[in-house]
Formats: structure tokens, C-alpha cells, sequence
């Protein structure tokens, strides 16, 4: 059976660097932090009381007031997003037949904050809201999507951490290309969890001042929240509807460490099986690659570890090649955080210029390739970009992305 | 040319034992699962106590919640031995359904840092908090290395998890992969049943014969070991069954029981037939979702009834095993799996005309066994068919 070409129609943000993909890139590009001080909870206890909050987001402004009651703030973020994608694709609010549209979203914990607020009440003795419950399944992120915009395909989460988003967008490539679904509506969605930060600061992985991917004097992650949502469409789909093509998913690898819970593989096995998997599905050799997004952490492993794939696999090519990481501008927003990773490359390939690693001052012998540092790039002749993302437990997904054609 | 795809191992615990063939012996002598309360009011069908070390090594346990040694233990019992015939076992995939996951240890990880503080817990447990961690811990222990996914749908988690694996390797990006559920008992979802009005208090649950509206949580683990059939045929494996249909969708209601529309569950079991490129009379019998919420339960018979013209058979093995969510499901395709591989039935009911007769059958010459899956979170359906 012929499979079809899977492109984007339409993209939706909820971000510390703003909502709205627009603003979002442009502030990627201007090249300034958009971490702070964490005001969500009381975050003195911790290594740092700073993270990537967003603090522009008016849930009114997409949602209504039956869409917004007992809705978690994931749920929130996923839908506002959702709907932004809808609107760009020319969509309107709801699907109008929404039997052939797939919902697949990707998390690291799920609505954490109602769990949190559950366990504070029960510390003091007191009884939880029962409301709080049926919020627990971190299933409500995309079911809450579907219902409201009328989407009766497959809904699901996938929870794999902080690669989730993208294998989120894998799957809902697949079930496009296998001509289950016309369209799909995928992403990540994470909310600021207090659970990461006590988790975070107790692996010593928060850095106390800013992030800094790929220097060699960064000393840890910061935790964001936000969503990133992609409508994706079959290309018969979208040129039917005379939708505006933003970009083409080439493909998509995933790739398992097998190693340790918390630390990657020191030559990123699972890594480089997502990586190699990603360019044999989607057909693309590894010097067509013209930038590539990275998961950039911050952390002394990863952005190691990183590194080395990236050479295992494009070679020589890896040198010439950017590499960038927008959690120094946003932090590391979990589950979302290569959903809104992918939006940032399909607005590169729409705009050709790629956002910069900021917050880059030494460089490091063992992180020494071209990190777009500080100041974002043009690139005239972008055209295809390779997003890698991996999770606690070794779980990896490396997705491609093209200009379409 | 379609690739077809086999099942050529199960592995399962639950209320009705720690293997395949005490599960089984159980469903298949009709006993009805017993609910018991703990120390701390919560009553479900559990697991029975495991000493997890039999087949663990001490490694294995350290740091481990009870959520993923229970997955660990009965895939180590039953299907590594099967795994490592594999042309490449390392190659194996692994897709979990779940609705809560490690539940209990992200709520109590966060508890425990509220009362004792957060500097004072240990750093090593933070790695169960996060929703992927039993497949990622299992992935760690059999050297598993390519598909690494955790799947939550609510009811059809598991499902959907046999479906993606399904699609994994007809999609040509693997030759096997263990597909099914898990869920583990915890105090959130106890009350939050509870407080939603959707438990009984007895010790039974006895779908389509109680009075009483409502249901027994339990919990368990049921995995399939999926291939593609020119890859079991290749070594030689005994193939159980074939996975030969398919369907899943949402019903666009995201609230508790409270949509009475058939439309999502006609349309996954049709999509299932059509996938299977079989008619409804050629389905021997069916292992429904049902429960005891007679909403849902109603609702399926009602959704059967439209496909299913004239008569069918129906079973309900949540009697045997409690509603185990995300993990439901699974269990039931094991049981489905056992029932082909025995060429009997569980003991089931004639569905003629919407309505149920009340004695029991067990048939036999079994070919098709559709199982149904449904609540919070959609509708999925799939179609194993005789070896």
C-alpha cells in the first residue's frame, strides 16, 4: 500500500518564551533567557529558584468557561495549544468531522500539579477534593483535546518523559502514513512540576544560575513547562482543503539505552539506534542534514554524550552541521519540551534561521561543534532538520523534518 | 504484501494467580475472582504474594517499585525464555498500556517529600515517578533495545498497546515485540472509584446477574509476545494465535459512563471485522468490556446487538480478575490466547436479540475471539484468530 506523505498544517504554543508560534520564534531568535524566578510554588527549598514558568498565558483568550473548569493546567496548555494549530490550519475552533483526526500527546508526568495539590491536603490531614481524581490519568492531556474539539479518532498519551513529545509526533505520523487518520493533532504538554524540582534537585541536575547546553562549564538543567502541538495532515488531505503546507515529516527513529533509569548511555547507544532508524525511515542521507535541534540539556552527560552521537553518526558531516539547544532560552520543559522543539524547526525551515544556544562563553574539548552560540543564523539554504530528544530511562526518538516540496 | 502477525508467548499475573496456567485453570473452571480489603480500606482483587526474588536477581528489585517488578517478574517467568530464542532478542520491542502507571510511587514520592522534607528522600526512587518507568526498568533488565513505549488510553490502554505493536512491525521497524498492560492497585484510583459512586462492596463482581451497579478494581499484568510470522516460523516458535484485526477511537466524551451513544464501540468493532476480512457470524465469541456499571455494560450488549445481527456469544473475564483499567484488556487477550490454544471457551452467554439467556456455555471449535475494551478514555476492539 502506497503511504502517504505526512506535512504540517498548523502549530500551536504555550511557552516561558510566550504563546502564539510567532512570538515564540521570534523570541528563540532574539537571543535573550526567558527563565526566572519560579513563582507557582515556593521553590526555596531547591538548588535554584529559577525555571521556565509561563507567565503570558491567558487561558481565556481559546478556551471557554466549561473548557477551562476542572481542567488541569496540562490539559489547559494542550487544548489552548491544540486550538492555535486549528486556527492556523484554517480549521476554525472544532472539527467538524473529527472521526478521521488522531489526538497523541506526549507528557513526563501528567497533570503532576493536581497529584501534588492531592498529597498537600492529605499532608495536613485534610480530604482531597474528589474532583481531583478523575485527573489523575495522564490520558486527560489528549482526551481532554478530543472532546473539545470534536476529534474522535485514536486519543492517547504517550508518557515517555522528556523524549514524549516526539514520539507523540511519530506516532501520529504513522497512523497518517498507514491512512488510519486523515489528521492528527500531536505535541507534549508538561505543567511546572514541584515533584520534578524535588526530584531534579536531589540527582543534583539543577543548575543554580543559568542554562548553559554545551559549555563547558554548564552545571545542570532548569525545569520549564509549556506545550507544543503540530497538526499534521496527509498531503492528499491538505491540499484538498487548500491548506498552507509549512513543512513535511520526513520520519522518525526511536532507539532504547537498555543502560540505567536516570543516567544516557556514554556513547548514546539508544541514541544513535533512534538516530539511524530516523534517517532510514524517512530516506534522507545523514550530509543532507542542515541543522540539527538538540536536546541540550545542560548537563555534563548529556550534551557529552550528544555530542559523540552526533559525530558517530553524520561524521565528518557533524562539524559543518548547526546544533542548537533552545533550553538554554526556555529550560527543559519535559514532555513538551521536543514538541516545542519540532514548532522551533518548522519555523526555521519557514523562516531560515535557527535560534542560538545562548548563555555559551568556554568552549568544551569534548563538546567542540558549531553550537550557533548565542546569536541566531540565517541559513538561506536550510531545508531538512533532525530534532533529537532522550529520556529518563533511555528512551529515544529522533524525528526529521524537511521544507516541503 | 501484508505482514502477518503471531503470537507466539503470554505471560500474566492477577487476583487468578501468577501464571498462565493457574489464570487459566481459574477462568476456565468459571471462579469468580474474591475482593479483599487491606489495613487501609482499599479492596480489590489483588495479586497474590510473590517472593519476586525467585526470578529477580537482588539488581533486578533494588530501587524498583512494586508496579514494575510485577511486569519484570512475570515477563522474566513466562516469556524471557521465549525472548532469548529470538533471532535478535535485544531487538524486541516493548509497549506497555497503563492508565496510572507508578501512581503510587510518584504520589508517595512527593508525599513522603512534604513530610520528611526534600532534601531528606533518596534520589534513587525519583526515577519511578515518571510514567515510563516499569517499561524502562524492564528494557534495563532483558537488554531490550529498539521500541521502549508506554501507552495511557484509560480502559483501552492496553489495547492500544497491542495495536501499536501490531503496526511496529507490520510497519517493518522490528521483527517482535511484547505488547499488553499492567496496573497495580492504589489508594488515588480506589478513591477516586469510590468517590465517583462506580464500586460495589461485595466481595464478587458478577456482570449481567447483579442487582447491584458498580464495580471491584484489581490488578495484574498481561503481555503478548508479538511476531511477524515469517520471523516465528524462521525459528521454528509454536504460534498461539494471530492478531488479525484492529479498531480504536474516542468517543469524544471525556466523563465517567456518561455517554449512551454506541457509535465509537460499533465502529472499532467494525473496523476489527473489516481489518480481519471476516463477518460477525464467523466470531465464536466475544470477551466484552463489561464490568458491572450496567451503564457500560448496557451500552456494549446494546453496540454488540447493531454489529452482531443475529446471535452471538459473550463472556465478561473482569469477573474473574476485578476492572484492572489499564490492564483489563491484556488480561482478557491472554485468556483469549489460552482459549485458542485450548479450542474451548470460557463459559459464556448467548446474546440473541439484546438480550441475554441465562445459562452458560462453554463452546467449542473456537476460531475468532474479539475482544472489547471501553470507558474513560474511548473504545478499542481486536480479533485473534486460531493457529
Amino acid at each position: 500500500m502506497q503511504k502517504h506523505r505526512v506535512v504540517i498544517t498548523g502549530l500551536g504554543v504555550v511557552s516561558p518564551a510566550g504563546t502564539e508560534p510567532e512570538t515564540f520564534f521570534s523570541n528563540l531568535i532574539s537571543g535573550k533567557d526567558f527563565t526566572g524566578p519560579v513563582t507557582l510554588f515556593d521553590p526555596s527549598p531547591y538548588t535554584t529558584n529559577r525555571g521556565g514558568q509561563v507567565r503570558d498565558f491567558d487561558p481565556k483568550k481559546y478556551l471557554n468557561d466549561s473548557e477551562i473548569k476542572r481542567r488541569g493546567r496540562g490539559s489547559l496548555f494542550s487544548l489552548a495549544a491544540s486550538r492555535m494549530a486549528l486556527a492556523q490550519a484554517g480549521i476554525g475552533d472544532r472539527i467538524a468531522d473529527g472521526t478521521r483526526t488522531a489526538v497523541v500527546f506526549g507528557t513526563t508526568m501528567g497533570e503532576a500539579q493536581v497529584l501534588e495539590q492531592t498529597a498537600i491536603i492529605a499532608v495536613r490531614g485534610e480530604i482531597p477534593p474528589s474532583a481531583n481524581y478523575p485527573m489523575y490519568p495522564c490520558h486527560v492531556l489528549a482526551t481532554n483535546v478530543a472532546t473539545a474539539l470534536n476529534c474522535t479518532g485514536p486519543a492517547m498519551v504517550i508518557p515517555t518523559a522528556c523524549a514524549a513529545g516526539n514520539y507523540a509526533i511519530g506516532y501520529g505520523y504513522d497512523l497518517i502514513c498507514n491512512s488510519r487518520v486523515d489528521m492528527a493533532l500531536v505535541g507534549g504538554s508538561d505543567p511546572l512540576s514541584e515533584l520534578a524540582f524535588t526530584g531534579f534537585s536531589r540527582l543534583r541536575s539543577l543548575t543554580s544560575e543559568v542554562v548553559r547546553p554545551f559549555d563547558k562549564n554548564r552545571k545542570g538543567i532548569l525545569i520549564g513547562e509549556g506545550a507544543g502541538v503540530l497538526l499534521l495532515e496527509s498531503e492528499s488531505s491538505a491540499l484538498r482543503r487548500g491548506a498552507e503546507i509549512l513543512a513535511e515529516v520526513r520520519g522518525y527513529g526511536l532507539g532504547c539505552d537498555a543502560f540505567d533509569m536516570t543516567t544516557p548511555h556514554p556513547h548514546g547507544e539508544g541514541a544513535f539506534i533512534a538516530a539511524t532508524a530516523a534517517l532510514k525511515n524517512s530516506g534522507v542521507a545523514p550530509e543532507e542534514i542542515g541543522y540539527i535541534s538538540a536536546h541540550g540539556t545542560g548537563t555534563k552527560a548529556n550534551d557529552k554524550t550528544e555530542t559523540y552521537m552526533l559525530k558517530r553518526l553524520l561524521g565528518e558531516h557533524a562539524y559543518f552541521t548547526p546544533v542548537s539547544s533552545i533550553k538554554s532560552i526556555i529550560g527543559h520543559t519535559m514532555g513538551a519540551a521536543s514538541a516545542l522543539e519540532a514548532v522551533a524547526c518548522v519555523m526555521s525551515l519557514c523562516k531560515k534561521i535557527i535560534p542560538p544556544t545562548i548563555n555559551y562563553q568556554e568552549k568544551d574539548p569534548e563538546c567542540d561543534l558549531d553550537y550557533v552560540p548565542n546569536i541566531a543564523r540565517q541559513v538561506p539554504d536550510l531545508d531538512i532538520a533532525l530534532s533529537d530528544a532522550f529520556a529518563f530511562g533511555g528512551n529515544d526518538c529522533v524525528l526529521i523534518l524537511s521544507t516541503y516540496r | 504484501m501484508s505482514t502477518d502477525i503471531v503470537v507466539t508467548g503470554v505471560s500474566t499475573m492477577s487476583a487468578c494467580g501468577t501464571n498462565s496456567a493457574e489464570f487459566w485453570s481459574k477462568l476456565s473452571n468459571d471462579e469468580l475472582g474474591i475482593a479483599q480489603r487491606n489495613e487501609s480500606g482499599l479492596s480489590g482483587m489483588r495479586i497474590p504474594e510473590i517472593n519476586y526474588s525467585k526470578y529477580l536477581t537482588q539488581k533486578g528489585l533494588q530501587f524498583v517499585d512494586r508496579c514494575t517488578k510485577n511486569i519484570m517478574w512475570s515477563l522474566a517467568q513466562e516469556l524471557e525464555p521465549e525472548i532469548r530464542k529470538l533471532a535478535q532478542p535485544h531487538q524486541c520491542g516493548l509497549s506497555l498500556g497503563t492508565a496510572f502507571g507508578s501512581l503510587n510511587s510518584t504520589y508517595g514520592y512527593f508525599y513522603d517529600s512534604r513530610v520528611k522534607g526534600p532534601d531528606k528522600i533518596n534520589p534513587m526512587n525519583f526515577g519511578n515517578t515518571v510514567f515510563n518507568s516499569p517499561v524502562s526498568h524492564c528494557n534495563i533488565l532483558f537488554g531490550l533495545s529498539s521500541l521502549s513505549i508506554t501507552i495511557c488510553s484509560g480502559f483501552t490502554s492496553a489495547l492500544n498497546a497491542i495495536i501499536y505493536g501490531v503496526d511496529y512491525i507490520k510497519g517493518g521497524k522490528g521483527t517482535a515485540v511484547l505488547a499488553g498492560g499492567s496496573e497495580e492497585l492504589s489508594m488515588q484510583w480506589f478513591n477516586g472509584f469510590r468517590t465517583s459512586g462506580l464500586l460495589i462492596e461485595d466481595s464478587h463482581l458478577a456482570p449481567y446477574h447483579s442487582e447491584n451497579d458498580g464495580t471491584i478494581i484489581g490488578e495484574g499484568v498481561g503481555m503478548l509476545l508479538l511476531e511477524s510470522r515469517q520471523e516465528a516460523l524462521a525459528r521454528g516458535a509454536h504460534i498461539l494465535a494471530q492478531v488479525v484485526g484492529a479498531g480504536s477511537c474516542f468517543n469524544g466524551s471525556n466523563f465517567l459512563y456518561t455517554d449512551n451513544s454506541t457509535a465509537g464501540l460499533v465502529s472499532t468493532m467494525q473496523d476489527a471485522l473489516k481489518q480481519a476480512e471476516i463477518a460477525p457470524q464467523e466470531i465464536s465469541y466475544i470477551m466484552t468490556g463489561a464490568n458491572g456499571i450496567q451503564h457500560g455494560d448496557q451500552m456494549e450488549l446494546q453496540a454488540i446487538s447493531e454489529v452482531f445481527a443475529n446471535e452471538v456469544f459473550v463472556t465478561a473475564p473482569k469477573k474473574h480478575f476485578g476492572e484492572c483499567y489499564g490492564a483489563s484488556a491484556a488480561l482478557s487477550a491472554v485468556a483469549a490466547v489460552l482459549s485458542l490454544q485450548n479450542n474451548t471457551s470460557l463459559y459464556s452467554q448467548r446474546l440473541h436479540e439484546g438480550r441475554l439467556d441465562c445459562d452458560l456455555r462453554m463452546l467449542k471449535d473456537i476460531e475468532y475471539i474479539m475482544i472489547n475494551a471501553y470507558g474513560y478514555g474511548g473504545y478499542a476492539t481486536i480479533i485473534l484468530k486460531k493457529q
